[in-house]
């Protein structure tokens, strides 16, 4: 029977310090503000593609603060074209690996998209999918028959932690010498990819891969909220600190309704300012955050909340986030948290939430400090995946610039026609434009099926675009902003541990078990000492050590 | 011949034909063949060979498929002996000898996942494993055979239903807000926990093992009372035998073979309990009384892509489920002279 | 040839029930306990389904607002949603056609294995072939092992595949291994006087022990059909072509319609239409509806009695 994935998202929660990602500039990673400024990373080795900023356009809001995406009230009349001739020249196909969230599309020759697809890059595009449950299933079978497509879509994230090493193994070709400072400017869309994307894309201070941008440099940060009941409860502004919250919270539970409809735990480690995943300190040594001081507080919180009833009964079964915002949109959750997809727009959570309950008003809420000081907001990665090119296939450098320029085109920006085409599809048979001249998708049937072949690195996630209603671009803007000076990286991007590879997956599940298990009190708060002795001598030490090392191959 | 009464010869099978005598065969093996062939029989191990070619004929393609398709790739636990790495392949991963395994035995999870395992397996075993006998008897004790097969086709619904959908039902039903806390709250009960109770956990899992796959694992009961002979209910029965008298002595007698040979196998996988089943529980828990064999392997072995590790795993699993196997076959035979290989 | 035990003589019938002479009435306190006792099975076992494929039908808001028995406000959205598209109907094709062929095919081989290793102190060699099938139920492979084989027979990317690299076996040793019991307790004698008339194996087989293994066959026959009909897991990992997909890769790709991560890829432009709960319900039941229909034809192999047939043993 079809098994129950987990949502990318959560994904990416689970994939919190496992992750492969960023820095090598990790040193200096403590404000999050130093991008767009490769050149004074404090790495020797890692000299980032030089950043193009984008086309300015009617409409646009440019956030100040670097890293933050702009947002685009609609989209410009009309699209420009970015890319001016078709990236294959060889003649020869191109295939792919490319992960497949939607129904499969089907094959070329009843696939007008796919036809498309071909005229546009002047070649034959031949795509493996993955389906997204099995995809590190797939991989590492791609991987170990010796075979692999010429471009592969890789995400460790996406329980397919093992590939990491790969990296080293020199699975993929080195991209850093070919892309660093202007030698990205050969392929101008690959040049505005946001110098964050690129910095959490390196391993080790070395570029493999082309990555899928993301603007969303915080998850699981914001909490959307009824307005209507907390007004009824009294509750007329945002709680400032950790006993507001509580009160807050309390208020918007009882009677068979709950605040919260998920345990959330890193909301409130963000509140005490606990280390997002690890902490590089002052003397350069790694903490793991089960380790650190902020964590009992913390936890200590989440069980006086838990005690007060605020969450739902079901929160520490939740397996995926889909069942938390069931309970919200029925009216059995006072909130519900996630990302934008979920919050902006009009087919997210909020969306569905909206036109089920026309006239409620719907508050946003970010993590605050317990003693009403800053909270350490936790920042993720720029990116969803990377795509890279074999070693083997990247040895014929006119090869391997005839698949950069596909990913060129593939990654048009936000604005060109291009773009259009990669996420939206054919125009008048997937999308038809509203007065604004903004894409408005086809309602979902047989031919909306025949998109599945675009999960490429197009930048649809990496600007704040949410046409269907008005102003929400620049809310998301705005809620990622409101975190922005409180942003702190995670300075194990990028580094790589061979333990934390294998064992990642396997400790994660402590966390779940004395997380939620002390919050909940099923266990005793000293069992956050045996967490933590399990931890170190289950590979914690191991991975400390090596995430070390690796920190030091990685600032030369 | 166990299950049916009609026999030839005496108490100890043995009978005469023509002018040979036949050997005792425990499990119905007879000498086959014409006199002639019996003649021949215990020349050479090629005349017997011959003799029986329709048997190597009916074997041939069956035996290619598991050599081909079973055993080579067995080959591939030499990664159990290797840091396997799937872009170095199995030429170029290095060898690391036996340190997998010793990873695995000084590792503390297996400890764990083991133990959890073996609570699971032996509930499993003491209560699931007899259910469906249970069941398929009472369902044959029916005198309306149409209420029969209605009931044998509801009971087999549950195993269809995926355990995402089964666990998120008994979520309805048993969990913290579900239906049965709510009425517990109408009635001014205080809710149950049965399913974030890592104490209860095994009792839980036990539970919907059952419920799922008790009627689906009837069927093959089913099959075997059919091929008994009614013969024998009525000669009981004249003999003065009562319906639980008739179960004893005629039911439970005939489907015997069959229950001997599931639980010799089901013992050769006592380390296997169910992994999507738990995985999807496993969060409510808690990882230390949730975790088992299969759910250690798929974190660090498929997630982790620790394969030597996985690999050292399923060879311990075989190992240990092939001596279970063998060592049950024996003890069958020793005490019932019969085994089920 | 030997004749088969002459049938019990056929009784009146009496009443509704087939309850035969010699078997007295139960009494009431058993019929009543009986009675309550598969109420509550059948209920049990029974509400689950009814609330699945109640919320399959169910509109966005009865499936929102919850229900217990029946949904308030129908709606076939979801089906909508799965049988509109491509993908779908495509992917039952391929799943009825593997599932037929495979599992002729595979009842089969096993079938004719069965029967050669029924005799394994006679066959030299056989019991040995018998252990190593055993021992395919006991260690495995894994993944990375079997795919590479398969590739190796370029058999990526065919039905071939999915029928030979099936995850519970083209022949599966228990399956095999039950079958072979159930030969075995079969009257011997039977099988002797057809021997000493001079059948061959083969006709033994077909003519004497196939005609008395229905039972058993259709019970193997429904094992490896729903096992070819569900298996998920060959088709993910060695097809890539996805007009190829069986009917579970497929459905599975669509439990996430609806969810938030469906609105990034829709480009969060337009309204949702489906809930996602909807999309999963309906997903088990059109994967469950085939086996649902096929098994009544089955089971009257494995409710009557093989020996005699018309009178319940």
């Amino acid at each position: 029977m079809p098994a129950e994935p987990l949502s990318r998202r959560q994904i990416i929660r689970l994939g919190l310090g496992v992750g492969v990602g960023v820095t090598a500039s990790t040193v200096l990673g403590a404000c999050g503000g130093d991008a767009g400024d490769s050149a004074s990373s404090g790495s020797r080795e890692l000299k980032l593609p030089s950043f193009t900023p984008p086309r300015e356009l009617p409409g646009t809001t440019i956030s100040s603060f670097p890293d933050v995406a702009p947002a685009y009230d609609a989209y410009p009349r009309p699209p420009f074209k970015s890319v001016a001739n078709p990236p294959i020249t060889s003649g020869k196909p191109v295939t792919t690996f490319q992960i497949l969230f939607p129904a499969p599309p089907p094959p070329v020759d009843r696939n007008p998209y796919w036809q498309e697809m071909n005229k546009r890059l002047g070649g034959e595009l031949r795509p493996t999918l993955a389906p997204y449950q099995s995809y590190g299933e797939k991989l590492q079978t791609t991987i170990a028959s010796g075979d692999m497509p010429d471009i592969v879509f890789v995400e460790p994230g996406q329980n397919a932690q093992a590939v990491v090493r790969t990296f080293k193994e020199g699975a993929f070709t080195d991209l850093t010498d070919i892309l660093g400072g202007d030698g990205v400017k050969k392929f101008p869309n690959l040049a505005q990819v946001p110098t964050a994307s690129w910095k959490h894309a390196a391993i080790e201070g070395r570029l493999y891969g082309v990555p899928k941008p993301l603007n969303q440099l915080i998850a699981d940060a914001g909490f959307a909220y009824r307005m209507d009941w907390a007004e009824k409860a009294g509750m007329t502004s945002k709680p400032k600190n950790a006993d507001e919250l509580v009160e807050f919270l309390k208020a918007l539970s009882g009677n068979g309704r709950w605040a919260l409809g998920a345990m959330y735990p890193r909301w409130f480690l963000m509140m005490y300012r606990a280390p997002n995943n690890w902490r590089l300190g002052s003397d350069g040594k790694l903490v793991y955050y089960v380790e650190s001081d902020e964590l009992e507080p913390a936890v200590q919180f989440i069980n006086k909340l838990w005690k007060a009833g605020v969450f739902h009964p079901d929160a520490p079964t939740q397996a995926w986030s889909p069942q938390a915002e069931d309970l919200f949109l029925s009216d059995k959750v006072a909130s519900v948290g996630g990302n934008f997809g979920s919050h902006f727009g009009r087919r997210g959570t909020v969306g569905n939430f909206r036109n089920a309950h026309p006239g409620v008003e719907i508050g946003h809420l970010m993590p605050m400090g317990f003693d009403g000081g800053k909270p350490a907001i936790f920042q993720r990665q720029a990116l969803f995946g990377q795509f890279c090119i074999p070693a083997k296939v990247g040895k014929d450098s006119a090869r391997l610039e005839e698949l950069l320029r596909v990913l060129d085109y593939t990654g048009a920006p936000f604005g060109s026609e291009e773009f259009l085409f990669m996420t939206f599809g054919i125009e008048g048979r997937h999308y038809t434009k509203d007065p604004q001249g903004n894409p408005v998708a086809v309602p979902q049937g047989p031919v909306t099926e025949e998109i599945g072949i675009n999960y490429f690195n197009q930048p649809s996630e990496a600007v704040f675009y949410f046409p269907g209603v008005p102003g929400d671009s620049v809310a998301a803007q705005k809620w990622v902003e409101e975190a922005a000076p409180n942003w702190i990286p995670d300075p194990t991007w990028g580094l790589i541990s061979d333990t934390n590879n294998r064992k990642a997956a396997a400790l994660r599940q402590l966390e779940d078990d004395y997380l939620l298990g002390v919050a909940t009190g099923r266990r005793p708060m000293s069992d956050l000492k045996v967490w933590r002795d399990e931890w170190r001598k289950g590979g914690g030490e191991d991975i400390r050590r090596e995430f070390q090392e690796s920190l030091e191959r990685s600032s030369g | 011949m166990r299950g049916l009464g009609v026999r030839t010869g005496g108490a100890d099978g043995v009978a005469v034909r023509g002018a040979e005598v036949m050997r005792p065969n425990p499990k119905g093996e007879a000498p086959a063949g014409t006199p002639e062939d019996r003649r021949l029989a215990g020349r050479s191990v090629w005349s017997r060979i011959w003799r029986e070619r329709w048997m190597y004929l009916f074997i041939a393609p069956g035996l290619l498929f598991f050599v081909l398709f079973r055993y080579v790739p067995l080959l591939g636990n030499v990664v159990a002996f290797q840091d396997y790495s799937p872009f170095l392949g199995f030429t170029n991963s290095a060898w690391v000898g036996l340190q997998n395994f010793t990873d695995l035995l000084t590792d503390r999870e297996v400890l764990t996942a083991l133990e959890n395992t073996l609570v699971l397996s032996f509930l499993q075993i003491v209560f699931a494993f007899p259910a469906p006998i249970a069941l398929a008897l009472l369902l044959n004790s029916l005198s309306f055979d149409w209420l029969k097969r209605i009931l044998q086709s509801i009971v087999y619904l549950p195993h269809f239903i995926g355990w995402v959908v089964v666990v998120s039902i008994w979520t309805e039903v048993l969990g913290g807000a579900g239906l049965v806390n709510q009425l517990l709250a109408e009635l001014g009960q205080g809710p149950v926990n049965v399913m974030t109770n890592p104490d209860a956990f095994p009792w839980l899992v036990t539970a919907q093992v059952i419920w799922k796959e008790i009627g689906w694992n009837t069927i093959i009961f089913f099959a075997a009372i059919s091929m008994i002979s009614p013969q024998l209910y009525e000669s009981a029965a004249v003999d003065g035998a009562g319906p639980w008298r008739r179960i004893w002595h005629v039911t439970l007698p005939g489907i015997s073979g069959v229950i001997a040979l599931l639980m010799v196998l089901r013992l050769g996988t006592v380390l296997t309990v169910g992994f999507e089943q738990i995985i999807l529980q496993q969060k409510a828990v808690g990882a230390e009384a949730a975790q088992v064999i299969d759910t250690f392997v798929y974190y660090r072995g498929v997630v982790g892509g620790d394969w030597g590790l996985s690999a050292a795993v399923g060879l311990l699993k075989g190992v240990i489920g092939t001596v279970l196997v063998l060592g049950a076959n024996a003890a069958l035979k020793r005490f019932s002279g019969q085994g089920v290989f | 040839m030997a004749t088969l035990p002459a049938p019990a003589p056929v009784q009146p019938r009496r009443r509704r029930s087939n309850r035969p002479a010699w078997e007295g009435r139960p009494s009431l306190a058993v019929s009543l306990v009986k009675a309550v006792v598969l109420l509550l099975i059948a209920i049990v076992m029974l509400y689950p389904f009814v609330y699945v494929i109640g919320m399959s039908f169910a509109s966005a808001r009865a499936a929102a607002s919850g229900f217990v028995l029946f949904p308030t406000e129908f709606s076939l959205d979801a089906y909508r949603t799965l049988l509109s598209g491509n993908a779908v109907p495509q992917a039952l094709q391929v799943s009825v056609g593997i599932t037929l062929a495979g599992t002729a095919l595979s009842v089969v081989f096993t079938v004719l294995m069965a029967y050669g290793l029924t005799r394994t102190k006679d066959v030299p060699g056989a019991r040995f072939i018998l252990y190593l099938a055993l021992l395919t139920m006991l260690f495995s492979a894994g993944i990375i092992p079997n795919f590479l084989l398969i590739k190796s027979l370029g058999l990526i990317d065919t039905y071939t595949a999915l029928i030979l690299g099936s995850t519970s076996g083209f022949i599966s040793a228990f399956n095999l291994v039950v079958i072979r019991n159930f030969f075995m307790e079969l009257p011997q004698e039977v099988l002797d006087a057809a021997r000493v008339d001079g059948a061959s194996e083969w006709q033994v087989l077909t003519k004497v022990v196939l005609p008395l293994s229905k039972a058993v066959i259709a019970v193997i026959a429904l094992f490896y059909g729903v096992a070819y009909w569900n298996d998920f897991f060959t088709a993910m990992i060695y097809i890539n072509d996805t007009s190829k997909w069986p009917i579970q890769v497929v459905l599975n790709q669509y439990v996430l319609t609806g969810t938030p991560l469906d609105a990034l890829a829709q480009g969060n432009t337009t309204e949702r239409t489906v809930t996602p709960k909807t999309i999963k319900m309906a997903i088990v039941v059109l994967s469950t509806l085939p086996v649902l229909v096929v098994y009544p034809f089955l089971q009257r192999y494995f409710t009557k009695g093989v020996l005699t047939g018309a009178i319940k043993g």
